[in-house]
């Protein structure tokens, strides 16, 4: 009898490495971030250093004319004279800083709920998705501004506000998660050689979860950036001097026909970070969750 | 079940869910916060206090006031804006319409560009044309509308001089607002399309029409467009709902244009509560309506979900 | 290839269509040859998996790139050669030329169309009939496959008729082609047992009133008892023998035929059951050399190096053959 080999599993590493556009999406993010989180290192500026003998110039090579800072205004100073390029960088810390968290705790709270309601069924489950689906039809931004007005704008309420949205989507995939896997044969079979119901939740159904839950995770991350950024351009959100991508946008509408560049980088860097987000939350999905469609 | 028992069904779930954002409204303005506090400057005296609490018919109990409350807005009765002085029904309708307009333009445009492109990507999936696709639905998602509005603000108005720069009154106001607002559902659109349409060109049934002698035209357009209707209207009604609930409003903001998204951002800084109030709930009966379409419109196109 | 008294109405010579995945090439079919005699139903056997349906669907090019593809082969129809036609001849090959009754019909209708245009798209395509003359051929059609109330039933929806009837509207769709060679693949496999009987019998009697000649693909020897003239076994995505029907329960010449009729005299005659031992191969890690000699009692060592060729056992062309040692009658 000839021996069948056993199919070589083509590594994580090595499918990522093939899918151009994920990986390429991927390192951009990774620099982002370095960036972000490392700003200082990046840039010899603060984020609310005016030089108001400087406002408004544009991109340059120059080297900064401010006392002690030779660093050139590579990407241009603001209505304040602020450098451009570390107002990002600071202002990505909020911007990040406030998706990852409303990401993170409505991710956790939605999980939960998710899995409750999937695995116990009856009352908890019809409670539950009652309150999904109120939930999913009310204007969430709305919703989000009234939160505000009454708090008071700012980033801390910023995220209290984001955050009663943004639990919905993923409590809805836990769910329909839970409901594939507990009716599968899987668990049929592991109750029957006597699996308790915490083994069956741990070893079964967690694993089989996790890939859409990164992938939702990812891209609702990308959907908060974008909602922060959405309510900092009212005013709603982050205040000065704190700064945030969104803002920069809001407070350089003023000086869109003398300077743009106030405008015009703040947005292609959201657009990237949630573009990229996109791609790897895509990637994600098609490669690793077993049940998608694969095109 | 009969078309009309469905309709019936729907509303009353309607009604259920207004009812259930209208209360949740109520909780959140009048327990989260105290609009008392919030209208009068700090140094105001407890008489001041009293005075206006009472004038806000706030003093009474919190069951009363909700009764109240339901009462008022089942009348159609939504109370005086604080900030204009006008009773919030006016205000509203003042400038509802003309955004209703708006948004619908955009959905319009997305709508045409994006269900070709998305058939476009299907045909020939993995191909140039496919990745170009997928690219610009993904990047029409990623970019803030308002940002595309200041972008194409800066190009078409200022340095063009095509179009005006803000304002309303003619088509040419409308043009560069309703193109900023239609990125996003066009992005939407698109994917879903592609993706749609690429189970129907691979299911089972193509099969037998293509052995049956079909060209691949008429699988398109006769057989295959009908079957992704149903979630292509989804998206589309959808995106319609969520734009109409706010994320218009910084683009009416960009282009001064003065709807009911910039109403929306008006009512936030003049902490108009009565006001938010009403808008909430016309927002949220605007959003169950268009379900309720939605929904009546997906039995045109699915014989199986016929009641 | 086989030479027979007339010239067959369908020949498939060196026929292969490879799928072309990540983790390498899959040879759905590889080299088969057969051919079709006017009249006459050829069964055309194996395990799922074997590559039958894959076959079919060559032949009608209906395979999609990607990631399928024809890689080799010719196919005649009554002369004209298939492969080397422009799609817009192709599509009338499709139909008329060959129709096909798909495996499930369960999906294989479209949702959201009434069967009775269905139907009528059928006709009106093939017989070349409009508006109300291909209505009523349609209707006229699903009286021939025993559908009552037709004037009716020309206006249900495929979610509004069970499985048996969905299977009806499929025949009804390819006869409606007025097809010279019928393909049916497992056109009963989705239905209960009663059903599958009516079903046979509509088609034997079909076949008796408009004597089309029908390609068979199964993987119940019942059928293939009850329906064929000959059979042709594939295995591993290759064809290892064709025969005469009666041959088969008589003398099969390739082990794995004999194994699989084997096993089943042995349940007839209350004998222990005689497995095949080992399992299917998988298509991508093909055996080398005879892809069935992993689980083949006469395993030679030629048989694990060298991929036998087809051979006319007989030399009268009735009886073909891919083994290097193929059985006789006295083994």
């Amino acid at each position: 009898m000839e021996t069948i080999k056993k199919p070589k599993k083509t590594s994580l590493l090595r499918r990522f490495r093939h899918n151009k556009p994920a990986l390429i999406a991927g390192i951009v993010l990774l620099i982002i971030f370095t960036m972000v989180i490392l700003a200082p290192v990046f840039t010899d500026y603060g984020p609310a250093k005016s030089d108001l003998a400087n406002r408004l110039t544009a991109p340059t090579m120059a080297p900064g004319e401010a006392v002690g800072v030779t660093q050139p205004h590579i990407l241009g100073t603001d209505q304040l004279g602020r450098d451009i390029y570390t107002r990002l960088l600071y202002g990505g810390r909020v911007s990040l800083n406030v998706g990852f968290t409303v990401a993170t705790i409505g991710g956790i709270i939605g999980v939960i709920l998710g899995m409750l309601a999937g695995y116990f069924g009856g009352w908890t489950d019809m409670i539950i998705m009652r309150m999904v689906d109120v939930w999913a039809s009310s204007p969430t931004l709305l919703i989000a501004l009234t939160f505000v007005m009454i708090l008071g704008p700012g980033q801390k309420n910023l995220i209290l506000a984001l955050l009663i949205n943004s639990w919905t989507l993923f409590c809805r995939m836990a769910r329909s998660q839970v409901l594939v896997i507990r009716s599968s044969a899987m668990v049929e079979s592991g109750h029957a050689i006597g699996a308790s119901t915490n083994r069956i939740l741990y070893k079964h159904i967690m694993p089989n979860i996790i890939s859409p839950m990164v992938t939702t995770y990812i891209l609702e991350l990308a959907h908060f950036i974008n909602a922060e950024a959405n309510l900092s351009f009212l005013g709603f959100g982050v205040q000065p001097p704190d700064t945030s991508w969104g803002l920069m946008i809001g407070e350089g509408r003023k000086y869109l026909t003398q300077a743009p560049w106030i405008v015009i980088f703040p947005g292609l860097l959201i657009a990237t970070t949630v573009l990229c987000l996109n791609l790897m939350g895509n990637w994600i999905r098609d490669e690793f969750d077993p049940l998608a469609v694969k095109l | 079940m009969g078309m009309g028992k469905y309709i019936a069904q729907r509303l009353l779930f309607t009604l259920f869910v207004v009812l259930g954002i209208s209360i949740l409204i109520f909780f959140i303005t009048h327990i989260v916060g105290n609009p008392v506090d919030i209208m009068l400057p700090l140094q105001a005296t407890d008489v001041e206090r009293e005075a206006l609490t009472k004038a806000l018919g706030l003093d009474k109990p919190m069951m009363e006031q909700l009764w109240v409350f339901l009462r008022d807005f089942s009348r159609g009765d939504f109370g005086i804006s604080w900030w204009q002085n006008r009773p919030c029904m006016e205000v509203i309708m003042d400038r509802l319409p003309i955004s209703m307009w708006l948004i619908l333009l955009a959905s319009m445009i997305s709508v045409v560009c994006a269900i070709p492109l998305g058939i476009l990507a299907a045909y020939r999936p993995g191909s140039i044309l496919d990745r170009v696709v997928t690219i610009f639905s993904t990047a029409g998602i990623c970019f803030p509308p308002f940002w595309i509005g200041l972008m194409l603000m800066l190009i078409f108005a200022v340095k063009l001089g095509w179009l005006p720069t803000s304002g309303m009154g003619t088509w040419k106001h409308l043009v560069l607002p309703a193109v900023s607002i239609s990125f996003r559902p066009m992005g939407h659109l698109a994917q879903i399309v592609r993706f749609e349409m690429i189970q129907q060109l691979n299911a089972l049934y193509a099969v037998t029409a293509r052995a049956k002698g079909v060209t691949e035209m008429t699988l398109l357009f006769k057989h295959a467009l009908k079957n992704i209707m149903t979630a292509s209207l989804t998206m589309i009604g959808n995106d319609y709902c969520k734009q109409l609930g706010g994320l218009s409003a910084a683009v009416e903001v960009v282009f001064g244009f003065a709807g009911f998204g910039h109403l929306i951002s008006e009512t936030i800084e003049n902490m108009d509560f009565p006001l938010l109030q009403a808008e909430v709930f016309f927002v949220a009966i605007i959003v169950c309506l268009i379900n309720l379409l939605t929904d009546i419109l997906y039995a045109a196109f699915d014989p199986r979900i016929r009641y | 290839m086989e030479e027979t008294k007339q010239k067959p109405i369908l020949s498939v010579k060196n026929l292969g269509t490879s799928f072309f995945l990540r983790e390498g090439e899959v040879k759905a079919v590889d080299d088969v040859s057969f051919s079709l005699n006017k009249g006459e139903c050829l069964a055309l056997v194996g395990e799922s998996g074997s590559g039958k349906t894959v076959t079919a669907l060559s032949i009608l090019r209906l395979i999609v790139w990607p990631p399928g593809k024809i890689v080799s082969g010719e196919v005649n129809l009554d002369g004209v050669d298939v492969f080397s036609l422009p799609m817009k001849e192709m599509r009338n090959v499709r139909g008329k030329g060959i129709a096909m009754i798909l495996q499930e019909p369960m999906s294989s209708l479209n949702p959201s169309q009434t069967i009775g245009r269905q139907i009528q798209e059928a006709v009106e395509i093939n017989q070349g009939l409009k508006g109300e003359a291909a209505k009523k051929a349609a209707i006229d059609m699903l009286g021939v496959v025993r559908i009552p109330s037709p004037e009716k039933r020309y206006y249900n929806y495929p979610h509004e008729l069970s499985g048996g009837m969905k299977q009806r509207i499929m025949i009804a769709i390819a006869l409606a082609c007025r097809p010279k060679v019928l393909i049916a693949d497992e056109p009963t496999c989705s239905l209960d047992v009663t059903i599958q009987a009516q079903i046979l019998r509509l088609m034997q009697q079909l076949r008796k009133e408009i004597e089309t000649t029908i390609l068979f693909i199964t993987s119940d020897l019942g059928i293939v008892a009850e329906m064929a003239d000959r059979v042709a076994m594939m295995y591993a995505g290759q064809l290892i023998e064709i025969l005469d029907v009666y041959k088969l329960w008589d003398a099969p010449a390739h082990p794995y035929t004999k194994g699989i009729m084997g096993s089943i005299m042995a349940m007839k005659e209350g004998g222990r059951l005689s497995i095949i031992e080992g399992d299917p191969p998988n298509l991508l890690h093909l055996p080398s050399g005879c892809h069935f000699h992993p689980r083949c009692q006469y395993c030679q060592d030629i048989c694990k190096t060298q991929v036998p060729a087809y051979t006319d056992l007989d030399g009268d062309g009735k009886h073909w053959v891919r083994c290097h040692f193929p059985l006789r009658k006295d083994k």
